[in-house]
């Protein structure tokens, strides 16, 4: 019992004690204490005034939390590690498929193909590494897909890549579509804009228009979309719009002087209302 | 001469697409090895120059404790491939001086530059 003369010493010393204490009843299980002590005067002798109070249960249940929580944690780990290594793989596949193929055309279908995993891979790399696993910040975000497109890409050297605006946060579900919404039409704009080694620019824009809407512009200033652009390039474009139904948002081709632009409308942010508010009428 | 470069890499699809990818750029390759100990062995006879580590093997020897051993006996560096980049990890992974760490999924872009520039430290 050298805990208790402590503390009892602690009490007498300096008023009170308040401390945790794990007792040992012969004959039972060990049990949690949370221990109060007071000094008290009584007809001039001093004494102290002890409450202990069984919290062993409480405690039992707080250490089972933090088990739990830490589990989770290591296995949040575990499922991303594991998603990012299956991606490398499927990168990897089909890798192999391509350099087993002589046909310049298969081979460059394939690399669209994993340029896309490439953006999906992004994603997950972004998630990882964020503290706040459910929402993803669009401008560092987007930067980094433009690095990734530019190391990918022949035209890269020749193509500027800029992202200004402001900066907004994506739901969890957003981000996989934006990915390849974005990395479509820049891949789009690279492929196309730019015939002949001529240079230019792709400038990526965010930021919010009327209504609380958040809005992603890709727009280039090359040579121009000739035609319908539903024939351009036609699976990327037919992805893009399907993604963007996928998160009820909105894409569209819109004029401009130079070049082609391309406007991607996201839906409003829910304002969460705290339920507990009650609204005065 | 043609640089050696030996892979430790027990996800064999994956092993397999860099063995592709760096014979066609013109390097030697050693392995594909999926655990620490047959890399051992054959290291101390091949004498690559550098070796491309996963992280996690199977078998009893990590990709660290291998990139250890490779860099104690023989000065054999490593370039860690993960899909985990964490503060814990690096820290355990650093006593082996590795040259670069390269993370999972990475692009050919990144392999070749990554690869690149960790001969030219050597």
């Amino acid at each position: 019992m050298e805990v208790l003369q402590r503390a009892f010493g602690t009490a007498l010393e300096q008023g009170s004690f308040r401390g945790e204490l794990r007792l040992k009843p012969p004959g039972k299980g060990p049990m949690d204490c949370d221990l109060s002590m007071t000094r008290v005067v009584l007809d001039g002798r001093v004494g102290v005034q002890t409450t202990m109070r069984d919290i062993t249960a409480s405690k039992a249940a707080q250490d089972e939390q933090l088990r739990l929580l830490a589990e989770r944690t290591t296995l949040l780990d575990e499922v991303h590690h594991r998603v990012k290594n299956n991606l490398q793989v499927v990168s990897s596949l089909l890798y192999l498929q391509q350099s087993s193929s002589n046909d310049a055309d298969v081979v460059e279908q394939l690399q669209v193909s994993r340029d896309r995993i490439a953006a999906i891979s992004l994603v997950h790399e972004r998630l990882y590494r964020t503290s706040d696993f459910g929402r993803i910040d669009v401008q560092p975000f987007l930067v980094e897909l433009c690095e990734s497109i530019r190391a990918a890409t022949i035209a890269g050297d020749r193509v500027k890549l800029n992202v200004y605006g402001t900066d907004f946060a994506l739901e969890l579900g957003e981000a996989v579509p934006i990915a390849l919404i974005v990395s479509e039409l820049i891949s789009n704009s690279m492929k196309h804009a730019f015939p002949g080694g001529r240079r230019g620019a792709i400038r990526l824009w965010t930021g919010f228009v009327s209504g609380g809407k958040r809005m992603i512009r890709v727009s280039d200033d090359g040579v121009g979309m000739r035609g319908d652009p539903k024939r351009v390039g036609s699976l990327g474009l037919d992805l893009v719009q399907r993604l963007a139904g996928q998160i009820s948002a909105t894409v569209a081709r819109e004029d401009s002087v130079k070049g082609v632009c391309w406007v991607l409308q996201l839906a409003a942010v829910d304002i969460r209302v705290d339920e507990d508010v009650q609204v005065v009428q | 001469m043609k640089r050696k470069i030996m892979i430790v890499e027990d996800e064999v699809i994956t092993a397999m697409a860099l063995e592709n990818s760096l014979r066609k750029a013109g390097y030697e390759v050693i392995g594909p090895y999926s655990v620490g100990e047959g890399a051992l062995a054959v290291a101390a006879i091949q004498r690559p120059d550098l070796a491309l580590m996963d992280i996690r093997l199977l078998g009893l020897t990590s990709g660290i404790s291998t990139a250890l051993e490779l860099r104690q006996r023989y000065n054999i560096p490593s370039i860690f491939l993960t899909g985990q980049d964490t503060p814990q990890m690096r820290e355990a992974a650093a006593l082996s001086k590795p040259l670069a760490y390269l993370l999972k999924p990475y692009t050919d872009q990144q392999l070749h530059q990554t690869i690149a520039d960790a001969l030219a430290m050597l």
